[in-house]
Order: structure tokens, then C-alpha cells, then sequence
């Protein structure tokens, strides 16, 4: 897979095969995220926290592929990726920050 | 009018495309928008005051369903990057049907989300039974907002795209509504595991 770019009269081939693999590979990750809740087995050896943990990363991990291969992220100028990733983490702060003082407060859990 | 001048490109301090630089900072706004709506749905998670016991906890939220549009919307993400990829190397055919194929699977995904609301209502769930039914809709359904308008965008870049707006050489319309589809995709990646699978 190439970035695009244009030198000259020189156009750069993009090329099919790494957007397809990447989308076998988010795939393949979203049928182990479907099979976690699923199969019981696995949720008891992993307990509530191995299980919510388990799933987060494999978003995260799926995310990150979206953002930086289908989005170009990992080839483009940083200030692009800087423009996305500021209000992302202060988001996901927020979520975390809010979710952890009521959960502290109500006895709640996810 | 020729895709030169309607792309004619602009001098900018950064050196990258202004248009570009606001469309990430929007995404980077509805990250804040969207967090906040997933933060009200774990929050009212076991709100569920008022409906049947049958259907609490994941019994209402159709997993089946769920992950077959889940793959659907994956899917569109790739054809989204393949027709970007198809414009640039100049093969407009291509591109336009691979258009065609994101907007085809957008709308089998809002069909599902159709389905979905529907069969929640005839359950009992509707946005002012509980605290969970009225953050559910509200998330989901702007969710479902934005990729019908998604869907709309690329109705209107199809079209253009006859109007040799775009070559080789200038696809930033094509990229931006890539962008705006790759990132309802993402959002749609947390929805799933933090509102249905968690």
C-alpha cells in the first residue's frame, strides 16, 4: 500500500492489496471480539476485568488500523493526526473520569 | 467546470490543504460529541425501569443482528479506501462502483438499524420508557444521522463524479467524504463493543 503522491508528471500506483488485508484482519479481529461474550468458558477464565479489558484493546487495535491505514493517518502530516487525537483523549478521559466517579459513587459497574 | 479549476489549490502557512485540516478538526469535534452520548449510555446501562425482566441486560440487544452490520459497515470502510485508491490511479469506472457498493452496504446497515428500533418499540423499549432507552436512541440514532447523511454525501460525489470533477490528480472530495465515512465507522467500532459487548 502507497501513500499518494504526485511528482511531477509521476502519479504513484495506489495499490488494493494492503487496504484488503487490513479489512481481513479488522474482520478477523471483530469475530473474536463477537465470540468473547459469547463463549462462556472464555468469559470465566478471563473474570469481568480480563473480559472489558480484552475487548478495549481490540477496539483500540481496530480503531487504530481504520485511522491510520483507510484514513492515511500513518503517512500524513502530523498536525492532522495532533487535530484528532487532542479532543480524542480528552473524550476518552472525560468517559473514564466520569464512568469511575459514578461507578465509585452508585456501586455501578460496565 | 474542469476538476483543475475547481480544485485550484491555495497557498496556506502549513503547506497542507486547508479543507483537509478543517475536516480533521470536525472529526476531532465529534469525538467530544460522541464521547460524551457513550459516557450517558454506560452511565444508564441498568436503567431499565419499566420493561419486561425477559429482556434485560444483553437479552433486548440482538448480538446476531448487531455483528452482521457491524461486518457490513467494515466492509463499506473498504470499499470507501478502494474507490479513493480507484480515482487516484485514474480508473473511474472502478471508483464510482465502488462509490456505489459504500452506499449500497450504508443503507443495508440503516436497514438493520431500522429493524432494530422497530423490534425494540414492539418490546416495549422506546426512547421514554427508562433512562437506557432514551441514551440508546440518542446514540444510535444519531449514529444512524450521520451515516444517512453519509450516504448522502457520496450520493452527490457519485454524481460528480460523472461531471469530471475529479482525476487522477485532484480527489480531495472523494478523500474528505472517505474521511467523514471512515470515522462513522469508528464510532461505530466503540458503539459495538462498549454498548453491546461489554
Amino acid at each position: 500500500m502507497s501513500a499518494p503522491s504526485h511528482h511531477g508528471d509521476h502519479v504513484t500506483r495506489h495499490s488494493y492489496r494492503g487496504y484488503v488485508v487490513v479489512a481481513l484482519i479488522l474482520s478477523a479481529i471483530t469475530i473474536v471480539e463477537v465470540l468473547i461474550p459469547s463463549l462462556a468458558a472464555l468469559r470465566s477464565a478471563l473474570g469481568r476485568f480480563g473480559t472489558v479489558a480484552l475487548l478495549l484493546v481490540l477496539s483500540f487495535t481496530k480503531g487504530a488500523g481504520v485511522l491510520m491505514y483507510y484514513m492515511h493517518l500513518r503517512r500524513d502530516s502530523r498536525l492532522f493526526t495532533g487535530l484528532f487525537m487532542f479532543p480524542f483523549l480528552i473524550a476518552s478521559a472525560i468517559v473514564i473520569i466520569v464512568f469511575v466517579f459514578y461507578a465509585t459513587y452508585t456501586g455501578s459497574t460496565l | 467546470m474542469s476538476a483543475h479549476a475547481a480544485h485550484a489549490e491555495h497557498a496556506t502557512t502549513t503547506g497542507l490543504d486547508h479543507r483537509k485540516i478543517g475536516m480533521w478538526a470536525m472529526l476531532g469535534s465529534e469525538c467530544m460529541f460522541f464521547g460524551s452520548l457513550v459516557l450517558v449510555n454506560l452511565i444508564n446501562k441498568n436503567n431499565l425501569k419499566g420493561l419486561d425482566p425477559a429482556h434485560f441486560g444483553h437479552g433486548i440487544l440482538d448480538l446476531v443482528l448487531t455483528s452482521s452490520t457491524t461486518f457490513v459497515l467494515l466492509t463499506s470502510s473498504l470499499a470507501m479506501v478502494l474507490a479513493l485508491a480507484a480515482f487516484r490511479n485514474g480508473n473511474k469506472p472502478w471508483g464510482r462502483f465502488w462509490l456505489a457498493v459504500v452506499m449500497l452496504f450504508g443503507l443495508i446497515f440503516l436497514g438493520g438499524q431500522v429493524y432494530e428500533f422497530s423490534s425494540f418499540v414492539h418490546d416495549g423499549l422506546t426512547p421514554s420508557t427508562n433512562l437506557f432507552g432514551a441514551s440508546f436512541f440518542m446514540l444510535v440514532g444519531f449514529h444512524g444521522a450521520h451515516v444517512a447523511l453519509g450516504v448522502l454525501w457520496l450520493g452527490a460525489t457519485f454524481v460528480y463524479s460523472f461531471r469530471n470533477y475529479f482525476d487522477r490528480r485532484h480527489t480531495w472530495g472523494i478523500e474528505m467524504a472517505g474521511l467523514y465515512w471512515h470515522f462513522v465507522d469508528l464510532v461505530w467500532v466503540a458503539i459495538f463493543t462498549l454498548i453491546y459487548l461489554i
